[in-house]
């Protein structure tokens, strides 16, 4: 069962996310802050790392840095971000995210694009 | 001194006794005062707690079970119970809104269904019934947020309401159902559209698909000056190469501001006569729109325009306009370095103006 680490100040969202998730058979990790989610950057490590890029106290950008500074395991990160916010997803491409999924997003296609990462790595 | 004791001997004991009981007074009310006003707060914040927890629980079971289990029938009715309170309506509303802005599918469907069975459609009605603007504008948010399109016609009614507040955001919605041909509002609206109105309803329609603008002429030949503008930046964002003449003829407009959308959009739809057009028409315009125009022929222009852009260059009064003529010169004709060694050689136009393109073409 592969390890999902979730990002996401919008308990709503988080909540929908988590158990869209949940029922395709992953375990999900859920974080209300960059503060919190830092804390599970440790060994045993998520197998993925799903975040938002707006957050309080550690910014997504931060949390993007932090997974690719683990040198015991490559973790793929896919960002969240809302419309709009397009110059935020290239500098998160630059700290090394492998994808992005834009806000509003159907679940159907964020569980697609998590197994492609998970298979891809 | 003396002033001071006189003032002492008018208080008595009794007028103490009097004041501390009356700051005592004061300050058991003050203290009440807060301890009401936190207990309120507290009950709202549990309360708004108790409904975002049974809503995530409400949604967690219709995204993973069937919408009709008794699980779920169970969980609405508990909301529903908890929604008596018309606060703690809108704060179900809002987080359902909030929750399906960020979600697109099913899940977003799920939530608008939920929105319908926990009643909260009817709330949405009631505030768009309401005679107050503030709560009809947002009765209209949030049935359009909720994609309730059987309220699509009542709403489009108020696209031309004299509260500005309502009018967008019924016109909002009306694009936001029936996409292009919402844009019918346009041939009755006698109000004005902000600056922000138009971005928000451009925002609007690049969301839906792309269709017919059968009635652009009309809108660019309008009575109403904002919908001359809004049109004209129509034909622009969506290239309407056949409104040419009709933009064209917004540059005889007295507004400058649509004079000048006009030379914006002429540069997006350029057709045969349109260069021509703007040399006939330069020395009659603003000097922000003669700008406008110089930057259009840059993109536009060819060699043919090198006689007026050099008496632009030569004979026009402001610095910026003569740098500008400089650099459509540049970018039109394909034999530049001559060119603008020319006119540094001439002496007709300032070498620093020719420096500066030269430098900006990287020579």
């Amino acid at each position: 069962m592969s390890k999902v680490l979730l990002i996401e100040d919008d308990t709503l969202i988080q909540k929908t996310v988590h158990l869209k998730l949940k029922k395709e058979g992953f375990e999900v990790i859920c974080c209300p802050d960059g503060k919190e989610a830092i804390e599970h950057l440790v060994s045993p490590f998520p197998d993925i790392v799903l975040t938002d890029l707006m957050l309080p106290y550690i910014s997504g950008l931060e949390i993007v840095g932090a997974v690719k500074a683990i040198k015991e395991k490559d973790i793929p990160v896919i960002v969240f971000s809302s419309m709009g916010h397009e110059h935020v997803v290239e500098e998160a491409f630059q700290l090394g995210a492998d994808d992005y999924i834009t806000k509003p997003f159907s679940l159907s296609e964020l569980t697609i694009r998590i197994k492609k990462q998970l298979k891809s790595k | 001194m003396i002033q001071k004791v006189r003032f002492f001997h008018l208080i008595s004991p009794m007028h103490l006794y009097n004041a501390s009981l009356l700051f005592g007074m004061v300050i058991v009310l003050l203290v009440i005062t807060i301890y009401c006003y936190l207990w309120v707060k507290k009950r709202r914040f549990f309360s708004k707690a108790r409904i975002s927890d049974k809503l995530d629980d409400c949604i967690g079971a219709i995204l993973i079970e069937d919408a009709t289990a008794p699980e779920v029938e169970l969980l609405i009715a508990e909301i529903k119970a908890l929604l008596i309170n018309p606060l703690n309506k809108q704060f179900a509303i809002d987080l359902l809104i909030n929750t399906k802005k960020n979600l697109l599918g099913q899940a977003a469907q799920n939530i608008v269904n939920l929105y319908e069975r926990l009643d909260l459609k009817a709330e949405s009605i009631r505030k768009f019934n309401s005679l107050i603007w503030h709560q009809r504008a947002g009765g209209i948010y949030e049935l359009y947020m909720m994609n309730q399109r059987d309220m699509q016609s009542p709403i489009a009614q108020h696209t031309n309401s004299p509260n500005e507040t309502v009018r967008v955001e019924a016109q909002v919605a009306t694009l936001g159902f029936s996409g292009f041909n919402g844009l019918a509002f346009l041939n009755d609206l006698t109000y004005s559209m902000t600056e922000w109105q138009q971005i928000k309803l451009l925002e609007q329609l690049h969301l839906t698909s792309v269709g017919e603008l059968r009635d652009l002429p009309q809108w660019i030949q309008s009575s109403n000056q904002d919908v001359v503008l809004f049109a004209l930046k129509l034909a622009d964002s969506y290239q309407q190469l056949g409104v040419h003449k009709e933009v064209a003829s917004c540059m005889a407009k007295e507004s400058e501001k649509i004079r000048y959308q006009a030379i914006q959009t002429l540069g997006r739809i350029a057709g045969e006569g349109t260069r021509e057009l703007f040399r006939m028409r330069y020395d009659a315009e603003t000097r922000n729109n003669k700008m406008a125009m110089l930057k259009q022929i840059a993109v536009i222009g060819d060699v043919e325009d090198l006689p007026f852009l050099e008496r632009v260059a030569t004979q026009e009064k402001y610095e910026d306009l003569k740098i500008q003529a400089v650099r459509a010169i540049a970018t039109c004709c394909p034999e530049r370095e001559e060119i603008l060694w020319d006119l540094k050689s001439s002496g007709t136009v300032a070498e620093s103006i020719v420096q500066q393109i030269e430098f900006e073409f990287g020579k």
